[in-house]
C-alpha cells in the first residue's frame, strides 16, 4: 500500500474532505496504525496472518530479539527452527528449567530471557549454540510490505485512530 | 523414536486440548520428564508379568571382572548409555566363565559366602558391586550378566514407543500408572482416567 492509497482510502472511510482530515494527520498516525493492527492481529486466533520468518545467527547461545527489526515476539506464538535443516527447536518457558530441568539431549531448546533468546545445545551445554535460527513470529509491518488483504483493516484502524471513533470489530483486523 | 516426537504424541493425549499458552507449559513439563519417563517405563515393565515385553528391556553386558575377594564391579554397565537397571537386578542371568550353572542371587553377603558345592555359584550385589563365590570360596574371573537395562529413546524398540508416550503423559498428568495399564490395550483406561 501507498501513502496515497492510504489517504484516499482512510477519507473514503470516514467520509471526510482532505480539509476536515489533513494528509499530514492520516500519515502520522500510519506508524501507530500499523502497531495497533499488528498488536491486535497477534491477539486474535488468525495471527498467523501477520507471521514471516526473521533470520539471525545466535552467538555464543544467545539472540538479541532487538536486532530484528519488526519482531513482534510472544513466547506463545513463535517457532523457531535451525535454518538450514528446518529442524524445529523446542521453546521452553523459563531459563532456568532450560538450565537445571535434566532435559533430553537429543535436540536444542531455546528460552526467552528478557530481549534474547537463549538456547541450549544438544549436548546441553548452554552457552555455545551459534548455527543461523529461523524465528516464525508477528511482526510490525511496513506500509510497503503489508499484504494486501490487510488493506481494508489498516484503514479501519488508522480511521479510528484520527476520528477517536470506535470502528465495527469486523474492521479492524479482528477478523481477517 | 526421540524426545520431540514422544512430546509431542504426549501432548495429544491430554484433554482437554490445551490452549496455546498451556501447550508451552506442558510441553516444557514434558520434555524435563523425557528421561525420568525412561526409567519409569523400564520399571513398569519390568514389574510386569509380560515376558516378551520384559525380553524387550534385557540386553547382554560387557563382561565384568571378579577380583580375589570374589567382588566385581558393576561400574560400566551401570554407566553404560543403556545402563543396567540395579532395582531389577534379582531378574538378570548371571554366569561365571567355566561355570556351566547359572548363578543363584542372594538376598545378603553372609548366606553366598556359606560353603557349598563347587559348581553352583552364588552372589550379592554388595552397594554397586556384585560379590561372587562359587564352592565356598571367591570366584576370580570373567562374569557375565544379561539383565534389565534403561533404553535410551534413539533405541527404544517400535513395540515400546506407545507404552513410553502414556508413561511420558502419565508422568506429566500426575497419573503414576500401574504396570499394567502401560499396555497398549489400556490406553483408554488411563486416558478415562485422566478426565
Amino acid at each position: 500500500m501507498t501513502e496515497a492509497q492510504l489517504v484516499n482510502m482512510v477519507l473514503e472511510a470516514t467520509g471526510k474532505t482532505e480539509r476536515e482530515l489533513p494528509r499530514f494527520r492520516i500519515l502520522g498516525l500510519a506508524k501507530e496504525g500499523l502497531e495497533l493492527l499488528a498488536k491486535r492481529v497477534a491477539s486474535q486466533n488468525g495471527y498467523q496472518g501477520l507471521q514471516k520468518d526473521f533470520t539471525a545467527p545466535p552467538t555464543a547461545g544467545r539472540l538479541d530479539l532487538d536486532t530484528l527489526p519488526g519482531l513482534m515476539f510472544d513466547t506463545v506464538l513463535v517457532e523457531v527452527r535451525v535454518a538450514t535443516s528446518n529442524q524445529g527447536i523446542t521453546m521452553i518457558d523459563n531459563v532456568k528449567t532450560l538450565t537445571f530441568g535434566g532435559l533430553p539431549t537429543d535436540q536444542v531448546f531455546c528460552a526467552r530471557e528478557g530481549n534474547e533468546l537463549v538456547f541450549r545445545s544438544a549436548d546441553g551445554s548452554m552457552n555455545t549454540y551459534s548455527q543461523v535460527v529461523r524465528v516464525k513470529a508477528n511482526q510490525i509491518p511496513t506500509l510497503a510490505t503489508l499484504k494486501a488483504q490487510y488493506n481494508g483493516a489498516l484503514v479501519a484502524v488508522v480511521a479510528e485512530l484520527a476520528t477517536n471513533t470506535q470502528m465495527r470489530p469486523e474492521m479492524t483486523g479482528v477478523s481477517v | 523414536m526421540n524426545s520431540q516426537i514422544a512430546v509431542e504424541r504426549a501432548l495429544r493425549l491430554i484433554t482437554p486440548a490445551p490452549s496455546d499458552a498451556e501447550m508451552l507449559r506442558w510441553r516444557t513439563t514434558l520434555n524435563v520428564l523425557v528421561d525420568p519417563a525412561r526409567t519409569e517405563l523400564a520399571d513398569q515393565i519390568h514389574s510386569a508379568n509380560d515376558y516378551q515385553q520384559r525380553e524387550l528391556l534385557r540386553k547382554t553386558f560387557a563382561n565384568v571382572v571378579s577380583d580375589a575377594s570374589g567382588l566385581a564391579s558393576l561400574t560400566v554397565p551401570l554407566t553404560d548409555a543403556e545402563p543396567l537397571y540395579l532395582k531389577h537386578f534379582n531378574s538378570a542371568e548371571i554366569y561365571l566363565s567355566g561355570v556351566t550353572r547359572r548363578l543363584t542371587l542372594l538376598p545378603d553377603e553372609s548366606s553366598v559366602k556359606l560353603d557349598r558345592m563347587a559348581g553352583f555359584p552364588f552372589g550379592t550385589l554388595i552397594g554397586s558391586n556384585l560379590l561372587v563365590w562359587n564352592g565356598g570360596a571367591p570366584f576370580v574371573g570373567n562374569v557375565s550378566i544379561r539383565g534389565p537395562f534403561i533404553p535410551t529413546l534413539a533405541n527404544l524398540k517400535t513395540e515400546l514407543d506407545e507404552p513410553y508416550v502414556l508413561v511420558l503423559h502419565s508422568l506429566a498428568s500426575k497419573q503414576i500408572p500401574s504396570p499394567q495399564r502401560t499396555q497398549a490395550r489400556e490406553a483408554k483406561a488411563v486416558l478415562a482416567e485422566g478426565k
